[in-house]
Formats: structure tokens, C-alpha cells, sequence
């Protein structure tokens, strides 16, 4: 079967050689007749070309009726008409096929092309677990998304979890699991046959923020993402263990120019029911009054503080503590988003070329995201001669965006300070008469920031620049040979300022004691890379039976990454907002140079036979300077040592086979089976080397040993074994994909412990393992076809099991955000790890009775008292420690999936995305600041629950200053369910009927974006990604929730 | 087809308006559990019908604002039944009232059981009350620890009387007691406090701020400042108030200690009195059930409890006050022997040799650490007879036996092998210093007593007793003299005391080696 224009070629060649031999046979040839109908009316269609590839043709005539001459009857009918499905029809034996019917060409069908990195494959063909997205000009989608978020359920086993809702944030990309604890365990994203950097090269100044390089890929560029799942990402050789993910834009423009006009207007929301519920003044001053009392403070002191002294006159701050601000309700406002698009294809039968251009202005939820987006591209094929083409593709996009601290930052982040700021304060300066002043309230009296003052007077940016452009050059040497050759750019640029006021900000202490006030920061981040990937082609089909293609060549990055950080203190003034202004004694300066280099030399062979049995073969061989000299077990060349990575698969079409032709429900049923090597070579671009680091010894600046070079470290070991079923029933209406998997990670890199003699606390060696095995399905089916209404509807699951099999010391535990996280062998990675609570004691007598202690930091032990909680004792010694912890939850989902359903009627369509996550455990950290009790945080309504007396049965313990007694501790209290079903989006669309002469088109959208979430999740939102670290899935830090939009667009035709 | 359509479009709305109203994962967690803790405290006091009269007066005195605020209280409510044991003069004044009630309200939410034993809290009227498990003072708590949203109700059986703290009692008492009254009136006085006076300019001059008149004015007892701080809530003390005889007996009993130069009965009278008084007030209170035969003041001396001498007894919102018809103090404790600290002389012979002063701290042969000075002559330095003088005031007008301790050892003062330190020991007026050398500022004393040069011998850690002074000059208008070779005081005033050197200039015969002086009175 031809692959692609190429391939096509050479085929076509073949039998013209064949021509006259042919032509006599087909003369007398047996015929295969049948008829062709709409799927949606049942009417004949005449017109549609019905071909056995490079031996005959025929039109179906006006009752959609055929005759077309066949070598054999185990032939394959081709059948492809404009505005249709292109479907493969086996003959099965069958002198007359039974009625084809043909459904619209933007069918989700199982003879789709998926777009391999070498040539495109309908589905149907594929060998290999691939899954294939059409964004048909993703002109629906929110303008909120990205290539990445986009993705989320709609491939099955590509977990895709968003960060957070800032605009353009992205989302961790996990396909079928995981495969490593400190390497990458994102996908390889290649962007129109070039790899698309999405590392990320030291973290961004601006707490809680990432920046996400897909936000210069624009969403409407994309016509396709087709997903490697399996062992065919070994292609990509040491890049491959998480699989792959190609996404390839605006191809095959037409020769007729066109323009296409996109303008989209959204309005952000966050709804009040979405608020958490927290206390408000009358609340709040007695749980502060409850918590007071278990303060050193007498009844007189208590009763004195500026916000328990009713007394108007004798009480001077009386209006500063006496209000009730709702400081949440003030940190969430409404925003619109404003979006241009505009694209003009067109061209000749020289050149071709698609030129898009996108503005847009973004708000997102809080009054500090907003984002400014500027994007170009220009895609050009060339015909230079007859055998000579190019084709080029560059892109240049520029992002600014204003943004505030999130996460895990209380002194900072406005987010995080409008929930646990107390109240009674107000925003701005009064005094003693309650007349309000224009400059914003300073720290309180509990030494809180004022998280108005951070928002109107924190200035913090981030800019991103992105040149990501390639040239692609083929000449057909023959009619089987061809040459390729891709030589691209990628530069990018991240530059951040930084500014937080001192003005109603707490101060902080540096690590030498230096009291801080303002803060200011500088960042600039670059990344230069340089890629090429050449290779030799050979396509041909023998005798019609047995169809090869073959693929040699090699590929080669040259990566060099450089950063520059300035962090400073204590300008003069609040004015003065430039880290060239701040205090030099405290000034940080501090940077990172990396560069790698990466060759990849490759095989690839694609054999079918007679269209039913498929066979790939891959094989890599890799060089890359982070690799060790000297790695065991690996083949050696000159000096350098090579990852040799073979991988295979096969598969059969089951359903072409003769003996099937009666099951006439059956479309296709095809089994696959691939197995193969892949590795991932995120080992640090140094680890394999010995270096040093700058070290500052009582003001003296030296350098010293920074690890210990490790000459046999390799990349981590990556083995897939995937079995998989494709099956079409009822003329491609129902479509199911079934996959089992099991990934085994070898040589995975893992921090050994060192002994101490040798002045390092690890060493980086290759001493880990870990198995990941799953089950993914994947349902799509067209429900009603009516001439006027049909509705398509689509279902996706997928589960994995996760475990580590190899550690150098029997467990790893980690902390982060007060949590612990455990990965030990034979359990999955980074599991919460805690106390396990059993309810509240209800009387001191209780707690007495039960004679348990807790032994806190400085270990001492505390006996439980009534409204203690109830710490499970898992060793029956009367004291909770650190042995009482035992695994308290796991971030990895039972299952993930995703269904998508579209109905049209008429001129009127309706899409829409349900994504759900069902039986992963999340950590609200947000939720435990909030009801710890044991600070003056303001705390939720649910703490009026707290306990207060003998005989009450609760589950909110005291209300303890300090939390002598660790009731606020690590603990299944802070542990949920994070499960989840979303309406992820649902547009509405109308394609307005136009006589007018210029316009093609007009049509008009309204989408909604997240507007239903169902979850038993306690924060604002059950999807956040606080991290990409795999050891730190599941912790809700308390970024921005997810935002609400309800969008407007209309796409105009020229 | 288009019944297809209404049905699908129906489907869907009707599932989306389904899930859509079980969307508030909050709701059940929020929810108040308990039903207590919805309601406030003043809600709580008027849904029992047994404490309306308690919730009419707080609706009465505005005080049920104050319960159903967003503080915590400790509410202690009497039954109807209790309260009609209220005076009905109290209940007419609202201002009594107000008081009244306000004396069974705490702020803080406390628990009766989280009370190991007894807790004292502070109620709205300032005073505080005893609260243990079952009772709060004298009342019975009937029913305890009723928790609210903003704090906890006990019902008890008696009312809680705003009691007279033991400064107010005492001041009030015309009658019994009333010499002990009087003199603590008298005690009453005034300072000016800077930081809390109002500034009015500043002195152009001087630059020092102009107070407004009449502001910063703080009142103070001097005799509780000495004592006892009788009218402070917070600190419990048990008094006893000496009727006018007893007073009079225990006065005249120590009244002879106290000659003035001027002869003054009045000024002798109230250092008499306070002498007496110092010793009435005790820490803790101590219930007439529990009265030991004897008590320990709070200035340590023992006061000897005689119960058959209780005239009254008061309970005291502080403490606990008795009138007592007899306290038979011992005399000798009540005039005590006076320490003069060798590290802390006045002046020297010669200003110059201050210098030559080893202040110094050393373990004793108990291991106990004492401060002592010791004073060493270099060749270049030495001076005959020098000597180190010592304010003394506050001697009682008696006799006094004089003991040096002076530990000779050779630890750390470089002499090999220690001899004795001879030196001695003088008392002299104050105005008899005279400038004998102007040149060098060698002073010369005039002294009355004079003992003579003894022998300190090394490792010897008790103190020595120094006898057989002679007079030496005796001024004009003297208040010390010699009798039967001790020092005795005659008129109270200020005297110099002089520790000398051997008369010599010999390196290390004539150091000077002190850790203390002590005059021990001998109570006749």
C-alpha cells in the first residue's frame, strides 16, 4: 500500500512496468462490482473513484453502482471522493462487495491517516499502538488552550493533567504512565519532523509559574497530533521511553487563495459558588478567641488586642480590626479575552504556502494574569524541479504576561493571602474615626501580608520569545530512492522581572540573618538549538503482494542552554523597582551554561504482505555527550558509547482474510503486537562527568569537587511490549481500540546515597527500576445518521498499574509542602505517606483512657487531650512517631478517559468534551492550611465544627495555638479524592448560509470551557499540577483554579 | 427525527440540570453538626426557663450585647432560685446591677473539665473568681460546661457577690483596726510618669518637655509597694488587720528601735507601725479552716497565729482578711542583723588605689560562690593604714555585735604562703571625713568606735567577731558610742564604717581582704 506521495510513485512505476501484462490480463479480468452510498441520506453516490492501487480505476455511475477489474479477489478496493471518507474495501473472496457506504471526510474513522514520522498510514494499516488527532483548524476550542491541554481526553492513555488556570500555563503530559523518578517523563513532542523543545531549562523566578513553550504553537496551526504510544517511539532512539507525540501544521494548502478571518471574544468567570467557604468577622473572632486562650496571654491581654477591644474611644486601631472583608471574593475578578486570527493559503503549482498570524489578549480569572500573545507562521512548499522539493516551515511567536506569586509562597502570593488573611482587617489605612485613607493597610498584627497591596503594587512579567523554524529538502533520486534532509533552528528566549513591594508586605530573613523588605528579581533564560535529520528512502512494492519500505538515516542536535538570575533587596524605595536599584551587599547573581550534543543513527523497514500481515522493524544506535565513556554492556565505537535500540512489531488483518467475508457486520478486526527497546536520555547533560562547583567559604570564593564522574552512566533502559486489537463494525460506525501494555525501566537514574567520607550526600547511577503495565480502550461510533442529524459519539479509558522494582535503598521518602512522599519497591511511585486518624477524642476522659502521647519536633512527648485527634498507633508503643506513618494515598488515577460527542443538525452543530479522572488521592495543602487551627490563619466555616467541650462528637479537633498536640499534622485528614468529571467544553456552531459573492464562509461559535466540573474535591479545583516532578503528583499548593469561559467566536471565509 | 431531536436535547438538559444541583461538596461539611454551637450564649440563657431571671437583668443592664457578641465568655448563671438571695438595693441601681451581673461573666472560654484542681479567672467586673470542677467560689455549679458557638454556660446554685478586694476592706474599716487603717491611708501618694503625661512644649533652653499639669499623675501605696500589692486582683494574699490594742502592744514593742535624732514620736510611731505592718500580709490564702499556728510574712518572718484571737474574718475577693485582737511577734526577728557587702565600699583612703581592687568571685569550702574584695599593695603603691569605707544606714537605735568574714586563702592572690591579714574595723559620723592630704586626696576618718586590729588567719571561712572597741572622738550631736566594747546606736541616722590596714607599707602585711561585715542587734 502506498505511504505517501513518495511511496505512491515508486508503486505507480512498478506497474507501469507492468502496464502491458496487466492491461491484457485486466481485459478478461474478473470484475468486483458494488455500490456506494451516503452514510447519512442511504442515496447512491455517483462519481466516487473506486481503484485497486496501480492496476485499475472506475466511477460509480448515477446509481453509485461499480465495476472495476481486479488482479485477484483478495485485492483492496480503494474508494475516496471530495468531501468523503477515503475507505479501504477488502474484497474477502467476494465477487460483489455489499453496499460502501461513505460517511463525511471529517469522520472520526478507523481509515484515517495517522502522520508517522516517515509517511502517513490510515489506521486500519498501522502496526503499531498510534493514536491520531484531526483538529480539523481547531477553530472551536476555548483560545485558552494549548497543544498540550488540548489533547486531554482525547487519546486514550495520555494522561494530561492542567496546571493551573492561568492562561497558557499548559499541562504535565504522562502517556501510559510513567517511566522514571528524575528523568523527563513528558513525551518527545516533534513539530513538523523537527523535536520541539519542551524541556525546561531552571525554573521561573515568579513562584508557582512554569513557562510552557507549547504557548507559542498556536492551536489553529495544528492540523495533526498523532500519538506513538508504543515500541515505534524507539525510532526516535533515547528520546523515545515516553513514547511521542507528532504534531504536524498547516500542510497541503491549496493552490486557490484563501483567507481565512478568526474573532474570538471570551469572558472569564469565576462563579461565588466556587468560592471556598470561609469564615467571615463574627466567625472568625471566636475561633480566634478559642485559639487564643491556648496562648501564654492572660484573659486582660486577650481582651486588650486592637480587635477584641469593642471600645470605640479607648481602642485607636478600633476601625483598622473591626470590619468584614471578604479579601477571596477581592483576589477573583471577571476578564475578557480578545483574539484575532487570520490565515491566507494559496499559491501555484511551484510554490505553495500557508501564512497565519494570531493576536490575542487573554485575562484569565485573577486581576494578574493577563497575557499578550503575538504569533506568525509561515509554511511553504516548493517545487524546484521535477525531483527537487522544499519545504519549509517557520515560526516566530512572542508572549508577555503579567503574573503574580502562587503555589506555596504566604508571605507573597495574593492567592494563598486572600484565604488566610484575617477579615476583620481592611485593604486600606484608617484611622481612629474610621476616615479612610488611599494608601493600603501595612502588615497586620499578625504580621500578615496585605494582599491588595501585593496585587496593585507587585510587578512581575514574563516575556517569551520563540523562532522555531526548518527546511526540509528532498530529491528523488529514482523511482525508489529518495534523499531527505531537514535542517532547522530553535531559539527561544525567556526574560522575567520581578518586583515585590515593601509596602503591606511581611519582610523576610535571608540565610545570613539579613532582614529583607522588598524583593527584586531578574531573569533571562536562552535556548539555542540546532537540528538535522537526513535519510535515504527506498519504497516499492513487489508483485502486489509484498510491500516494502525502508528508512536510513541519522539525526543530530546540538543543544546549548544559558541562564542568568539576579535576585536583590531593599530598594530605597517601592519606587524604585529594578534589581539594579536594590542593596549590593544582598545582592544574588547566579546562572547556568549547559550544552549537549545527541546523534542518532537510524533503521527503519515497514513490510506488508498481500495487505493482512504487517511487520515494522526499528533499530537506533545513539551517541550523546551526556552519556558515559565507558558504559557497560554497549557497543563501543571509537571511544564513544552507542545505545543500540532495536524494536519490531507485527500485525494482522484478520477481517481480509477470506474465511471472515461472512461476518458482514465486521469492517475491520486487526491484532498487533510490538515489542522493542526505547531510552530516555534526560540524565543531566554532566552527571556522566566529574566537575566542580563555586563554593563561598567564610568570604573566600573557591571551587570544589561537585560529585564523582560515572563514566559506565547510560541512559535509562525503556522496554515496551504492547498487544492490541483494532476493530470496525457496521460500515465503520462503531470503532473500538483496544491495547494492553507493560513498560519495564531498566539503568533507571536514581540519587544512591554515598557514604559521608566522600564529601557528596549521592551519587547519580543507574541503580533503579520500574514497571508500569495498563489497559487502554477506545470507543467511537456514530449513533444516529440522518441526512439532517447525527451524532457521533466517542469514548476513551485507560488504566495503568504502576511499581517500582529496583531502588538502591528499600524506600526514597521526600518532602514537599509539609507532605511526605514515599516511593519503596513494589509499590507505585511517590505515595502519600502519613498518620491515619480515627476521629477526635470526645472527652479528656477518652483521651486519658487511651494514654496515647504524640512526640513532637524536639521529642518530647505530649499526652492527647479531648478534641485531640485520634492517630491510629500502628505499633501499639502509646506513642505516635514517624513509625506510626504508613501510606495514606495514591496520586495515580484508577483510570482516565475521556468522552467526546458531536450532533448536527442542519446547519447547527454541537461538540462537546467530558474528561474524567476517577480514584487518584490529591493532598490539599491549601485546605490544611485552612483548617489547621493552630495559627491566625482564617480558617473555613467547617472548623465552627471544631471541637469545644466534653461529650462532643466531632471530626475538627481543638483549636490549638502551636498545635502542641500535631493535630494538624501530616495526615489522612489532609488526603482526598480527587476524582472528577468534567464538561471540559461543549461549543455550539452555525454555519451561516451566505449568497454574498466574496465571502466562502461564515460561521459562528459559542463555547463554554469547563463550565461543569462534578467532584467530592474540596479546593477550588481537583486538576493541578504544582510540579512536573513525578515524586510530586497530587499537591494542590493553592494555585489559580481552572477558569470558566464562555467564548464567541466567528470564522469568516474569503 | 425531530421527536429524536426533542428527546436527545431533553436528555441532555435534564442531566446537566441533575448534576448541576449536587454540585456543593461543601455543604455537608460545613453544616453545623451540633446544634449548640448555633445558637450564642444569650440565646442559650433564655432558652432555660430556670435562669430568666439572670437573662432579665442582663437585657437590663445591656450586658446581653455583650453575650451574644462574637468573643467567648464563661457565662456563670444562678437558677431563679439563687437570685432572689440578691439584695434588692443592688437590683434598683443599675449601676450595682450592672456590676453585679458582670461579676458572673468571664472572658475566654474555660472548661470545668479541664480544671486539674482550681483555676482563679478574671470576670468582666475585674475581680476574679475561683473556679474548680463543681464549684465557682461558694457556689455550686449544677450544671457545667454548656458549649455554644461562643463559649460555655454554667448554671449554678448561689450568686456571686462582688466581693471588696483586702486594700478596699481595709481602707474601709472605721472602727476595728482603725490605727492599721489610718496608717495605710497615710501611705497613699503620687508620682509623675513622663512616658504617660501630656507634653505640652519644650523648654527652649533646657530642650526637656513641659508637662500639662495634672497629667502623668500616677497614685500609688508606699506601703504596698514594701509589702504586698493588696489592691491587685490578680495575686492572692491572706491579711490580718491588728485591732488598736494589738497595734499598740506590737508597736511599743519594737517602738525603742526607732529613736530619731530629733526625737520625734510621730516619726518613731510610723517606723514602729510600718515594722509591725510589714509582717501582716502572707502569700496564698489561707482559709480560717486551715490556719497553722504559725505563718511566714511575706517578708519571711513568722507570724504567730493565734485562732482564739480572730475578732473577723472577710472574704476578700483577693484573699482572705483577719481581724486578729493579738499577733505576739518575736522581737527578733523583727529587728534584723545588717550585712554590709565588701564588694560595695563607698570610697577609699585614696582615690587612686581604687584601682588595686580585686573584685572577685570564689567558691567557699561548701562550694558555695561568695563575691569578696580583695585589695593588694604593690611595692610602687603601698600605703600604711589604708582603708576602704562602707555607708551604713538603717541600724536600729540598740547595740550591735560586729563580725568580719574575710577568707584568707592563696588561690588566686599571690602570696606564697599566706599569713595573717590584720586588719580593723572603725564607725565613725559621716560629716567627720576630712581632707588630711590635698595633694594626693588622702582622706583621714574621725571615729567614734574604734575595735582593734584582729588577725585574720588563712582558711577560715567563719565569720570573726570583733570585740573590745574603745571610743574613739565623739562629736557633736553623735549618734553612735561604745557601751561594754560593742557599738551601739543611739539615734537612727547614716553612719561610715572603715575597714583598715595594718600600719604598714610592707608589700602584703597590710592588705585589705573582705567579704562581708554583719552587725548583729542584741535585743534586750
Amino acid at each position: 500500500m502506498a505511504q505517501q506521495p513518495g511511496g505512491k510513485s515508486a508503486s505507480m512505476a512498478d506497474s507501469v512496468a507492468r502496464y502491458r501484462q496487466d492491461s491484457i490480463a485486466r481485459a478478461n479480468a474478473p470484475k468486483a462490482t458494488g455500490n456506494i452510498k451516503d452514510g447519512a441520506t442511504g442515496k447512491p453516490v455517483s462519481g466516487v473513484s473506486v481503484s485497486v492501487e496501480g492496476y485499475s480505476a472506475a466511477l460509480t455511475d448515477d446509481h453509485g453502482h461499480f465495476s472495476v477489474s481486479v488482479p485477484g479477489y483478495d485485492a483492496v478496493l480503494v474508494v475516496s471522493f471530495q468531501g468523503y471518507q477515503k475507505k479501504y474495501v477488502p474484497l474477502k473472496g467476494l465477487h460483489t462487495v455489499p453496499d460502501v457506504i461513505l460517511f463525511e471526510d471529517t469522520y472520526s474513522s478507523i481509515y484515517d491517516e495517522a502522520k508517522l514520522p516517515f509517511s502517513n498510514v490510515p489506521a486500519s494499516r498501522l502496526s503499531n499502538a498510534v493514536s491520531s488527532v484531526n483538529t480539523f483548524g481547531a477553530w472551536e476550542p476555548s483560545k485558552l488552550e494549548t497543544a498540550d491541554s488540548y489533547l486531554q481526553g482525547k487519546v486514550a492513555g495520555l494522561n494530561v493533567v492542567r496546571r493551573s488556570g492561568t492562561p497558557n500555563i499548559g499541562a504535565n503530559l504522562f502517556l501510559r504512565g510513567f517511566s522514571s523518578l528524575y528523568g523527563t517523563n513528558a513525551p518527545l513532542i516533534v513539530l513538523d519532523g523537527m523535536i520541539f523543545d519542551t524541556q525546561r531549562y531552571g525554573n521561573s523566578i515568579i513562584a508557582g509559574h512554569v513557562t510552557n513553550p507549547f504557548e507559542t504553537l498556536d492551536l489553529h496551526d495544528v492540523d495533526n497530533i498523532t500519538v506513538l504510544k508504543d515500541a515505534q517511539a524507539g525510532i526516535y532512539g533515547t528520546k523515545g521511553a515516553n513514547g511521542v507525540i507528532l504534531i504536524t501544521t498547516n500542510t497541503n494548502p491549496d493552490l486557490a487563495t484563501k483567507i481565512d478571518l478568526g474573532l474570538y471574544s471570551s469572558y472569564n468567570y469565576m462563579p461565588q459558588s466556587d468560592l471556598l467557604p470561609l469564615m467571615q468577622s463574627k466567625d472568625y473572632r471566636v475561633y480566634l478567641s478559642d485559639l487564643l486562650h491556648t496562648t501564654p496571654l492572660s484573659q486582660d491581654q486577650i481582651a486588650s488586642l486592637p480587635f477584641m477591644n469593642d471600645n470605640v474611644a479607648s481602642n485607636p486601631d478600633y476601625y483598622a480590626y473591626h470590619n468584614n472583608t471578604n479579601w477571596q471574593k477581592q483576589s477573583f475578578a471577571n476578564g475578557y479575552n480578545k483574539n484575532v486570527d487570520l490565515r491566507v493559503t494559496g499559491g501555484d503549482n511551484i510554490a505553495r504556502y500557508v501564512l497565519s498570524m494570531q493576536y490575542g489578549n487573554n485575562k484569565g480569572i485573577t486581576p494578574y494574569t493577563d497575557l499578550t500573545k503575538y504569533s506568525t507562521r509561515f509554511n511553504g512548499n516548493l517545487n524546484i524541479s521535477k525531483n527537487f522539493t522544499i519545504n519549509t516551515t517557520l515560526a516566530f511567536a512572542y508572549n508577555s504576561q503579567n503574573l503574580k506569586d502562587q503555589g506555596a509562597s504566604p508571605k507573597t502570593s495574593p492567592m494563598f493571602l486572600s484565604l488566610v488573611k484575617s477579615p476583620l482587617l481592611r485593604a486600606q489605612q484608617v484611622n481612629s474615626s474610621g476616615i479612610e485613607s488611599p494608601n493600603q493597610a501595612d502588615v497586620d498584627i499578625f504580621n500578615y501580608s496585605n494582599p491588595a497591596a501585593l496585587l496593585s503594587k507587585t510587578q512581575e512579567s514574563n516575556q517569551y520569545y520563540r523562532f522555531f523554524g526548518n527546511f526540509d529538502f528532498k530529491y528523488q533520486i529514482s523511482k525508489f530512492f529518495a534523499a531527505q534532509t531537514l535542517i532547522g533552528v530553535t531559539a527561544d528566549k525567556v526574560r522575567e522581572n520581578t518586583f515585590i513591594p515593601r509596602a503591606g508586605v511581611t519582610g523576610d530573613t535571608l540565610a545570613n540573618g539579613q532582614i529583607i523588605f522588598n524583593r527584586l528579581g531578574s531573569q533571562v533564560q536562552r535556548l539555542f538549538n540546532l537540528y538535522s535529520d537526513t535519510y535515504l528512502s527506498y519504497n516499492r512494492t513487489f508483485n502486489r503482494i509484498h510491500q516494502l519500505n525502508a528508512y536510513a538515516g541519522m539525526r543530530y542536535t546540538q543543544s546549548n542552554n544559558y541562564s542568568n538570575i539576579d535576585l536583590g533587596y531593599n530598594s530605597a524605595i517601592d519606587q524604585l523597582v529594578s534589581v539594579t536599584y536594590s542593596v549590593p551587599a544582598l545582592r544574588v547573581a547566579g546562572g547556568d551554561l549547559g550544552a549537549y550534543r545527541w546523534f542518532s543513527d537510524y533503521f527503519n523497514v515497514n513490510y506488508q504482505l498481500s495487505n493482512k500481515y504487517i511487520f515494522g522493524f526499528n533499530v537506533t544506535a545513539d551517541a550523546s555527550s551526556r552519556f558515559g565513556t565507558n558504559v557497560p554492556g554497549s557497543l563501543h565505537l571509537g571511544g564513544t558509547s552507542y545505545a543500540v535500540l532495536p524494536s519490531g512489531s507485527a500485525a494482522w488483518i484478520m477481517s481480509s482474510e477470506r474465511f471472515m467475508s461472512g461476518l458482514k457486520f465486521i469492517e475491520l478486526l486487526k491484532l498487533r503486537a510490538s515489542y522493542g527497546l526505547t531510552g530516555n536520555d534526560d540524565i543531566g547533560n554532566y552527571a556522566a562527568r566529574q566537575y566542580y562547583v563555586s563554593q563561598n567559604l567564610l568570604g573566600q570564593q573557591g571551587l570544589v569537587r561537585g560529585n564523582f564522574g560515572n563514566p559506565g552512566l547510560q541512559w535509562e533502559l525503556n522496554r515496551k511490549l504492547d498487544l492490541g486489537m483494532d476493530a470496525s463494525f457496521l460500515q465503520d460506525r462503531l470503532n473500538v481500540t483496544a491495547d494492553y501494555y507493560r513498560n519495564v525501566t531498566d539503568k533507571m537514574i536514581t540519587q544512591t546515597p554515598a557514604p559521608t567520607v566522600s564529601g557528596t550526600s549521592y551519587a547519580i547511577t543507574n541503580d533503579g527500576g520500574m514497571e508500569t503495565k495498563g489497559v487502554e480502550l477506545s470507543v467511537n461510533g456514530r449513533i444516529i445518521s440522518k441526512p439532517n442529524f447525527k451524532w457521533d459519539l466517542g469514548f476513551n479509558i485507560a488504566t495503568y498499574r504502576n511499581k517500582i522494582t529496583k531502588l538502591p535503598a528499600n524506600n526514597l521518602i521526600n518532602q514537599y509542602a509539609g507532605a511526605n512522599i514515599i516511593t519503596s519497591i513494589g509499590s507505585p511511585v511517590a505515595e502519600f505517606y502519613g498518620y491515619k486518624t480515627n476521629g477526635v477524642y470526645a472527652s479528656n476522659a477518652e483521651a486519658a483512657a487511651a494514654g496515647i502521647s504524640v512526640k513532637n519536633a524536639a521529642g518530647t512527648l505530649i499526652p492527647q487531650q479531648g478534641g485531640d485527634m485520634r492517630f491510629v498507633d500502628v505499633n501499639g508503643d502509646k506513642v505516635i512517631d514517624s513509625k506510626d506513618m504508613q501510606v495514606i494515598g495514591n496520586p495515580n488515577p484508577s483510570f482516565v478517559g475521556g468522552v467526546t460527542t458531536g450532533f448536527t443538525y442542519k446547519k447547527f452543530s454541537l461538540n462537546a468534551l467530558v474528561s474524567f479522572v476517577k480514584g487518584n488521592q490529591v493532598y490539599n495543602y491549601t485546605r490544611r492550611m485552612l483548617e489547621s487551627e493552630n495559627n491566625f490563619y482564617n480558617q473555613t466555616l467547617a472548623v465552627n465544627n471544631r471541637w469545644r467541650g466534653d461529650g462532643q462528637v466531632t471530626s475538627i479537633p481543638r483549636a490549638s495555638y502551636g498545635d502542641p498536640s500535631g493535630n494538624s499534622a501530616f495526615s489522612d485528614r489532609w488526603i482526598e479524592d480527587g476524582s472528577y468529571i468534567r464538561l471540559r467544553s461543549v461549543t455550539a456552531s452555525y454555519d451561516v448560509p451566505l449568497k454574498a459573492k466574496y465571502f466562502k464562509y461564515v460561521k459562528v461559535y459559542v463555547t463554554g470551557y469547563n463550565l461543569l466540573t462534578f467532584t467530592k474535591y474540596l479546593g477550588y479545583d481537583p486538576e493541578f499540577a504544582a510540579n512536573e516532578n513525578v515524586l510530586l503528583q497530587g499537591i494542590d499548593n493553592g494555585l489559580e483554579p481552572q477558569i470558566k469561559n464562555i467564548q464567541l467566536g466567528i470564522r469568516v471565509g474569503i | 427525527m425531530i421527536n429524536n431531536k426533542v428527546k436527545y436535547l431533553l436528555m441532555l438538559i435534564c442531566s446537566v440540570a441533575l448534576l448541576s444541583a449536587c454540585k456543593k461538596q461543601w455543604d455537608q461539611r460545613t453544616a453545623i453538626a451540633n446544634q449548640q454551637l448555633s445558637v450564642t450564649l444569650m440565646e442559650q440563657i433564655k432558652a432555660n426557663p430556670n435562669l430568666s431571671t439572670f437573662a432579665k437583668y442582663l437585657t437590663q443592664t445591656g450586658l446581653d450585647q455583650v453575650l451574644a457578641s462574637s468573643k467567648t465568655f464563661t457565662v456563670f448563671a444562678p437558677t431563679n432560685t439563687a437570685m432572689q438571695s440578691l439584695d434588692p438595693a443592688i437590683a434598683s441601681d443599675p449601676v450595682q446591677l450592672r456590676l453585679f451581673i458582670s461579676n458572673h461573666i468571664a472572658n475566654q472560654t474555660y472548661l470545668a473539665s479541664g480544671i486539674q484542681s482550681s483555676i482563679r479567672i478574671h470576670v468582666l467586673t475585674g475581680k476574679n473568681v475561683t473556679f474548680t470542677r463543681t464549684t465557682v467560689e461558694d457556689a455550686n455549679i449544677t450544671t457545667a460546661d454548656q458549649y455554644v458557638s461562643n463559649g460555655s454556660l454554667n448554671i449554678i446554685d448561689k450568686i456571686l457577690p462582688v466581693k471588696l478586694n483586702i486594700s478596699d476592706f481595709v481602707r474601709g474599716l472605721t472602727t476595728v483596726g482603725a490605727l492599721q487603717s489610718t496608717y495605710i491611708k497615710s501611705q497613699d501618694t503620687t508620682y509623675v510618669d513622663t512616658t504617660q503625661a501630656t507634653v505640652q512644649s519644650l523648654d527652649p533652653k533646657t530642650g526637656k518637655p513641659i508637662l500639662v499639669p495634672g497629667t502623668g499623675v500616677v497614685k500609688y501605696n508606699k506601703y504596698f509597694k514594701k509589702t504586698a500589692a493588696l489592691d491587685n486582683e490578680d495575686s492572692t494574699y491572706t491579711y490580718i488587720v491588728l485591732t488598736d490594742v494589738a497595734m499598740t502592744t506590737e508597736r511599743g514593742k519594737v517602738s525603742k528601735y526607732f529613736t530619731t535624732v530629733t526625737n520625734s514620736t510621730d516619726t518613731t510611731n510610723m517606723l514602729a507601725s510600718f515594722n509591725v505592718l510589714k509582717d501582716v500580709a502572707i502569700r496564698g490564702m489561707v482559709k480560717p479552716a486551715d490556719l497553722p499556728a504559725s505563718l511566714k510574712s511575706v517578708n519571711g518572718v513568722t507570724v504567730p497565729i493565734d485562732k482564739s484571737a480572730i475578732v473577723q474574718t472577710y472574704n476578700a475577693s483577693n484573699g482572705i482578711v483577719y481581724v486578729m485582737s493579738a499577733v505576739n511577734f518575736n522581737v527578733s526577728e523583727k529587728i534584723t542583723p545588717i550585712t554590709i557587702q565588701g564588694e560595695f565600699p563607698s570610697f577609699f583612703m585614696r582615690a587612686d588605689r581604687a584601682s588595686l581592687a580585686q573584685y572577685r568571685i570564689r567558691p567557699d569550702n561548701n562550694g558555695k560562690t561568695y563575691n569578696d574584695m580583695f585589695l593588694q599593695f604593690s611595692s610602687s603603691t603601698t600605703l600604711a593604714s589604708f582603708f576602704a569605707a562602707y555607708r551604713v544606714s538603717g541600724l536600729n537605735t540598740c547595740q550591735y555585735r560586729v563580725y568580719l568574714r574575710a577568707v584568707n586563702d592563696t588561690a588566686f592572690n599571690h602570696i606564697a604562703n599566706p599569713g595573717n591579714i590584720s586588719q580593723r574595723i572603725t564607725f565613725g559620723q559621716v560629716s567627720s571625713i576630712v581632707v588630711s592630704d590635698a595633694a594626693t586626696g588622702t582622706l583621714a576618718a574621725t571615729t567614734a568606735v574604734n575595735y582593734p586590729y584582729q588577725n585574720s588567719t588563712p582558711y577560715n571561712y567563719t565569720p570573726m567577731e570583733y570585740t573590745g572597741a574603745t571610743a574613739g572622738t565623739v562629736t557633736a550631736n553623735s549618734t553612735i558610742n561604745v557601751v561594754g566594747g560593742r557599738l551601739n546606736v543611739t539615734k537612727l541616722s547614716t553612719i561610715n564604717m572603715y575597714l583598715q590596714g595594718a600600719n604598714t607599707t610592707t608589700v602584703n602585711a597590710n592588705n585589705l581582704l573582705i567579704d562581708y561585715i554583719r552587725l548583729d542587734p542584741v535585743i534586750q
